[in-house]
């Protein structure tokens, strides 16, 4: 499950934690659980974790909430390591 | 049971479950509370007594899970290891089953008998979730017993089903483990059979073999010292090949945890997170979203010219007009570049940059509404897919975004993003994004042009202005920079009531920011463009501007561009709103009660017209813009290259736009 997740992001872009979780078959509760223990692991970590200034002193602070509130992931290089290499896993799988 | 007469029950669960209120209800006063052993962690125990039998019951420290974080979570899974108590009821939350059950996940493969205390199914119901205890059990194996601990429920089943398990486990339970995944499983096999023999008693060989897949500290300790120096290399060999296989293990707990919930969680989509997600069914559609998003634009559109032009013409009869007579009156007796100056430089100019304020406080009050409710986030995410083409992602879209505003702002905020690479394509789109001053230039000069049809002319000009950006980017992203790719989850925040002193103060701060400009940027260019046009002869024709731009026609001849009009492209550089002010001074506007919408549409053609707004739209941004750019890419040859990019492009679209309109015969 947490592989389909990373293979899901790791195909680029955003993708909305709604879309995922339905494209995961889980609750958004339980996508929240797996978005933090892969935060936790060091495959995920929160794109506001790189700001290179307070909120206060970001132009963008009274955009960068998404509209008021939202988080926003981004996948780490050892995320997109896991998530190549689950990937050959399963093609490997589905030529056997 | 180990000691006839005397049951051990471990207690567990995740903080805030509950635990404490069971284990305050079934102990009562003859609780006992130290700390662990040799650890400054509490510890609580006591007894009760049901059928003869006494308990005694433990209650280990709240832990999310199993894994050696902290002194809480190794003390738990010791006590079940090394204590093996008869029974461990391990307290969820009904109200939050899948956090709840990660820990079950790590409790079960432990091989102690199991009972699910299902906690808090009064606050459950109360939110609308339904949990059914049978098909739980049916699907985990153990015993669920649903309770309302702190309304004292279920509290005497979960003590006669304590009791049965105590009696009777290997009849009541069958626990479905969760699984490694299974392209680990030869994996975990093999590590098993390579420590199996020197694992200490009583740890389970399974469990040690997958706490060293999760890479487990304590574990990895307790077993490197255990095995001999080739076998740990031979271990320490399979670990360092599998460094990922913490996924697999972790993956295999939620598929079981997902496989219960759906199993047996029943959730009703009531409420505010139920209207989001059938709101968001449409707004974050690969299509419906991005036609949601363009119908928003044309209503924004519409609103501006339906309530922001009629009251635009009323300031500018009533109250610009009326200033620039008065003021003609006084001056009349004095010199004419006196009055010249007064009227037809600040009044002629400033005074037709304040009639913009009721499309602006339209535009604002728009943008604000859209972002107070949360839509802002979902435009965002639907314009990804095009971004996508560009090679954008993610952190980029938020600077773009704020480009509708003010690119000033927008540049800056490309700071939030860690490729430079991406930056460097942000900040070279961001100035295709029509900011505010733009869009009111576009909203004043396109009725006057096109009369009832200004409404679509704009509309079509910002998409215009967007494919434009899109095309460009997919370019730069094909020739200048090599592709990278991105990737983002996004949490969109759930719709909400949008607050009006939110939105108010908003459209306060940014038209008053508005109105300041007008009072300095502005007003300096507006007598300066009116000073070159003024002298040396008091005649506009034979001015030292007329002069400037006659040089500049053959350019504007191929783009159907006057003069005059080009001038007013280039004062635009200083700020947009001065492209209008300009035009205002230039073409005379406040002289015998005219505005400058009645003289354009007499004296430029709508071909003309539609060419002067594509250069507009598309033309190089204000100077404040360029001096963020050349400030956030530390370069001046970035900066001269968007410079240069923009002049291009810009007429190259004019000159299309004018020999396609006149091809039409607009």
């Amino acid at each position: 499950m947490l592989e389909k997740l990373l293979r899901l992001v790791a195909s680029g872009g955003v993708h909305s934690h709604a879309a995922l979780a339905q494209e995961l078959n889980v609750t958004g509760a339980l996508l929240d659980q797996m978005i933090a223990d892969l935060v936790r692991l060091g495959y995920l970590r929160p794109a506001d974790a790189s700001c290179p200034s307070r909120c206060e002193d970001c132009p963008l602070h009274e955009t960068c909430g998404i509209g008021g509130g939202g988080r926003l992931w981004v996948l780490t290089e050892r995320g997109e390591r896991a998530a190549r290499a689950s990937g050959a896993g399963v093609s490997q799988a589905d030529n056997r | 049971m180990k000691d006839e007469g005397v049951v051990t029950v471990a207690l567990a669960g995740q903080p805030n479950v509950g635990k404490s209120t069971v284990f305050n209800l079934l102990t009562g006063l003859s609780q006992h509370v130290g700390n662990w052993p040799g650890k400054t962690v509490e510890q609580k125990s006591g007894t009760y007594t049901y059928n003869g039998t006494t308990f005694r019951l433990v209650d280990l420290p709240g832990t999310y899970s199993l894994t050696a974080n902290s002194p809480e979570e190794v003390i738990a899974r010791e006590f079940i290891i090394r204590e093996r108590p008869d029974v461990v009821v391990v307290i969820v939350n009904a109200a939050q089953l899948e956090r709840s059950l990660y820990l079950l996940a790590e409790i079960l493969p432990l091989g102690a008998p199991v009972i699910v205390g299902l906690n808090m199914t009064d606050v459950a119901e109360q939110e609308g979730i339904g949990v059914e205890p049978a098909v739980l059990q049916a699907a985990l194996g153990v015993p669920v017993v649903p309770m309302a601990a702190s309304k004292n429920q279920g509290v005497d089943t979960l003590v006669k089903t304590i009791d049965v398990v105590a009696r009777d486990a290997p009849r009541v339970c069958s626990p479905r483990l969760p699984e490694i995944r299974a392209d680990h499983r030869a994996v975990l096999q093999d590590l098993e059979r390579l420590i199996a023999g020197r694992v200490p008693e009583p740890y389970p060989v399974s469990w040690i073999a997958l706490k060293l897949l999760e890479g487990d500290a304590e574990i990895t300790r307790l077993m490197q010292e255990r095995l001999a120096p080739e076998q740990w290399t031979q271990v320490h060999d399979i670990l360092a090949k599998h460094e990922d296989a913490v996924i697999a293990v972790a993956s295999g707990r939620y598929d079981w945890i997902g496989r219960m919930i759906r199993a047996a969680l029943v959730r009703p989509r009531t409420g505010q997170i139920g209207l989001t997600e059938r709101l968001d069914r449409w707004a974050t559609h690969p299509i419906g979203g991005l036609l949601l998003l363009a119908g928003i634009l044309g209503m924004v559109f519409w609103l501006t010219y339906a309530v922001g032009a009629p009251l635009q013409e009323l300031i500018d009869t009533y109250i610009v007009g009326a200033v620039a007579d008065w003021v003609t009156g006084l001056t009349a007796g004095g010199p004419g570049w006196l009055r010249g100056l007064l009227v037809d430089g600040v009044i002629g100019g400033v005074g037709t940059v304040i009639t913009f304020t009721p499309i602006l406080l339209i535009f604002f009050a728009a943008l604000g509404l859209l972002e107070d409710t949360g839509y802002m986030a979902r435009a965002a995410y639907v314009m990804d897919r095009f971004m996508h083409l560009m090679g954008l992602h993610g952190k980029s879209f938020l600077p773009l975004f704020l480009g509708f505003g003010c690119n000033v702002p927008s540049v800056m905020g490309t700071r939030i993003i860690e490729s430079r690479r991406a930056q460097l394509l942000t900040i070279l789109l961001i100035p295709l994004v029509p900011c505010t001053g733009r869009l009111a230039v576009l909203a004043f000069l396109a009725p006057v042009f096109f009369g009832g049809w200004g409404p679509w002319v704009s509309f079509g000009l910002v998409i215009g202005a967007l494919i434009v950006l899109v095309v460009s980017g997919v370019l730069f992203n094909r020739f200048l920079f090599r592709g990278e790719r991105a990737a983002f989850i996004m949490e969109l925040p759930l719709y909400h009531v949008p607050n009006g002193r939110t939105i108010g103060l908003f459209v306060w701060r940014h038209t008053v920011e508005f109105l300041k400009k007008a009072g300095s940027i502005i007003l300096v260019v507006s007598v300066v463009v009116w000073a070159l046009s003024y002298f040396p002869a008091g005649d506009v024709e034979a001015s030292f501007l007329a002069q400037i731009g006659w040089w500049l026609t053959p350019l504007g001849k191929l783009m159907g561009l006057d003069w005059k009009l080009l001038v007013a492209l280039f004062a635009s550089f200083v700020a947009k709103e001065n492209s209008v002010a300009t035009l205002g001074v230039l073409y005379g506007a406040g002289e015998q009660g005219e505005g400058l919408a009645q003289i354009l549409s007499g004296v430029v053609t709508p071909a003309a017209g539609l060419s002067f707004l594509t250069v507009q739209m598309l033309f190089v941004p204000c100077v404040a813009t360029m001096a963020v750019v050349r400030q956030e890419t530390g370069s001046w040859r970035w900066m001269l290259f968007s410079v240069l990019f923009l002049l291009v492009i810009s007429f190259v679209g004019g000159v299309a736009v004018y020999q396609v309109a006149r091809l039409v015969g607009l």
